[in-house]
């Protein structure tokens, strides 16, 4: 009974958050197959540590650690793919069927405006941005302060808009 | 949230998995998740719980009743001594199923990780076919026990096969990789050990070994392909794992391969090998450290998933060597001890014809007062008897006691009302209305045998398979207690 509760709650968590996972995971490493590689690595570690009894209380601050831990271990082995390569291989988008062409453009241009911020700032951009994590979250997963988050938040965001005149 | 916010949130949306992305991640999670479930997490159950929760191989896939368990825990910590002595049974031994049911059964229990559970089940297939050799060396083996042995075996050898691929099926396919090579580089050393002792012997008991050693090889040939597969799905990985995964592979073989070739040294020194033993070793060993070479070179040009190949390679080499050497090692050292205790057992057999004839003068002189021993108050029968009769509660086991043939023993039988283990069996069989015994069809369980000497008192669980024939109980025989559900 225990473990069809835990199964439950992780697969519930996985539907909930596998996307904004795999965003993370895509603004890192700038590859598709790459980024799917590392969430399911990731997906997987957090369930063997379930396994072993690991108590965890917000399992999506978790993922969001694991996933961290798993894309820099990834990163030390490899170097980071570069932005040319990126453009090389054309950026991908997840099929929305809403989303208009505009809308297509306008993803493109903001995916490269930002790729022009640091890993951290993108990092918090997303979580707040895009996510919708709390601050107090955050600061939980990346281990900096709510205040450095903040003006770290503020920066990114006005960088993004010089970026991006026309949104 | 302003406009900007807004519509940067929804752009940065679109990068998102597919749905069939999606859908075929979470497939593999939900594989994931109920191959491997979340049990007996340690702080969900209170410890003595967890404790006596270990699966017993007689419980046919249910776990015995707490108070079973507590009891057999109770006899085992009254007997440490007894378990102790276990450890060195062998099959036919009274205290050998203590050793394979309680001893073993309790390590499983208290190893927790995959790895390890997988590991000692493979050092378990390692122990049974110690055993056998030292059997082989020592007695003629009966047909019966021949058979047991082998079934025994075999058993062993499929639960460790299975623990690998569970183990690879978790995700650990390196560590899979490993404990199928140990086993396998165990499986081949002893089927060269047999093949010597094969030659060595004549009669049924070679025939015997001959059959060991065929299933020996079968199970040599399951292992070998079950750590293909795991070592297929490491070199499968992504290049940089692989490489990793090489890497702390070859540290592991460089030990191994350091300690192997110091207890051959030792082995040397102390000259408890034949030389042509140590010469296969050290043959072994230079192959294993050729091979060692070959994975470094491998390595460097960057053919991680073949070094890593190579260094398990070398891994069963060394391990090969040191099997060879530790199990020849030990059976001659029991070579010599059983010449000791033989030589003993003789000078006590003289003593003892030296006393008899000194007490056979005593009683002929009339003016002998010595004071009759008591007899104790304890309904009598002799070893033979008891023998008959356990062996009819216990038609399967060969049971050897301590006791010498024809000392007046008590047994003390208290039955329980047995109970059919499965509901697809037959009913059970009306009581045999001559003798008042009963015989349940397809019956399994514990038999606590208790059987008191005068020298000594001696406990022991057996295993009961079926069918099992339980004898009227009539207090003018005494007691057995049986424990069957």
């Amino acid at each position: 009974m225990q473990a069809r509760h835990h199964q439950q709650r992780f697969l519930a968590a996985y539907d909930q958050y596998a996307d904004d996972l795999f965003r993370h995971c895509y603004f890192r490493v700038h590859d598709r197959e790459l980024a799917k590689d590392l969430l399911q690595d990731c997906l997987t570690k957090t369930w063997r540590a379930i396994v072993q009894g690991e108590q965890i209380e917000h399992l999506r601050a978790y993922l969001y650690r694991v996933l961290e831990r798993t894309i820099i271990d990834h990163t030390r082995r490899k170097r980071e793919a570069s932005l040319d390569a990126l453009q090389e291989d054309g950026v991908q988008f997840g099929h929305d069927t809403r989303a208009d062409l505009e809308t297509r453009i306008d993803a493109k241009r903001a995916i490269a405006a930002m790729d022009t911020l640091d890993a951290t700032a993108r990092t918090l951009v997303l979580m707040r941005y895009v996510d919708g994590l709390p601050p107090r979250m955050i600061a939980k997963t990346t281990g900096l302060s709510t205040n450095v988050i903040s003006v770290r938040l503020n920066r990114a965001i006005a960088h993004l808009r010089t970026m991006l005149p026309h949104i | 949230m302003n406009r900007f916010l807004r519509q940067l949130r929804s752009a940065l949306r679109e990068v998102a998995l597919t749905p069939e992305e999606k859908t075929s991640l979470r497939a593999t999670l939900e594989t994931l998740t109920t191959n491997a479930p979340v049990r007996g997490v340690v702080h969900e159950r209170p410890s003595w719980r967890r404790f006596f929760a270990f699966p017993f191989p007689l419980s046919m896939g249910r776990l015995l009743p707490v108070p079973i368990l507590a009891m057999l825990t109770l006899a085992l910590v009254a007997g440490a001594s007894v378990a102790a002595a276990a450890e060195h049974a062998v099959p036919g031994d009274t205290l050998y199923p203590v050793k394979i049911n309680v001893n073993e059964a309790l390590r499983s229990a208290v190893t927790v990780t995959a790895e390890g559970k997988a590991s000692w089940e493979a050092r378990r297939v390692e122990r049974r076919l110690e055993e056998i050799e030292r059997i082989a060396e020592k007695t003629d083996v009966s047909a019966t026990q021949a058979a047991t042995m082998r079934a025994t075996f075999d058993a062993q050898a499929t639960r460790t096969q299975q623990r690998i691929t569970e183990l690879e099926a978790q995700g650990h396919a390196e560590e899979a990789a490993a404990v199928g090579a140990r086993l396998e580089a165990v499986l081949t050393a002893h089927t060269t050990i047999l093949e010597t002792l094969e030659t060595e012997t004549g009669g049924t008991l070679r025939e015997t070994l001959n059959g060991v050693r065929a299933a020996v090889h079968d199970a040599e040939q399951t292992t070998g392909r079950a750590r293909l597969r795991a070592e297929t799905s490491v070199v499968a990985r992504e290049q940089s794992n692989v490489r990793a995964a090489a890497e702390r592979r070859r540290t592991a073989t460089v030990r191994h391969l350091a300690e192997v070739t110091a207890f051959l040294d030792r082995a040397q020194t102390r000259g408890t090998v034949r030389a042509e033993v140590l010469a296969d070793a050290r043959a072994q060993v230079s192959a294993a450290e050729a091979l060692v070479a070959d994975g470094e070179a491998k390595l460097a040009a960057g053919a991680s998933g073949d070094a890593f190949v190579t260094f398990q390679e070398a891994s069963i080499a060394a391990q090969r060597a040191k099997v060879l050497v530790a199990q020849n090692t030990a059976l001659k050292q029991q070579r010599q001890r059983d010449d000791a205790e033989k030589k003993k057992g003789d000078e006590q057999k003289k003593e003892r014809e030296r006393e008899e004839e000194k007490r056979e003068e005593r009683r002929d002189d009339p003016r002998s007062d010595a004071p009759a021993r008591p007899r104790r108050d304890i309904p009598t029968e002799t070893t033979t008897e008891l023998r008959a009769r356990v062996e009819d509660v216990l038609p399967p086991i060969n049971i050897r006691t301590e006791v010498e043939a024809n000392d007046p023993v008590k047994i003390e039988t208290t039955e329980e009302a047995p109970t059919t283990t499965n509901a697809t069996n037959q009913p059970d069989a009306p009581p045999d209305t001559t003798t008042g015994a009963s015989t349940i069809p397809n019956s399994t369980g514990m038999v606590e045998v208790h059987i008191e000497t005068e020298a000594q008192t001696n406990t022991t669980i057996i295993p009961v398979e079926v069918p099992v024939r339980i004898p009227p109980s009539n207090p003018a025989n005494g007691r057995v207690r049986g424990l069957l559900r």
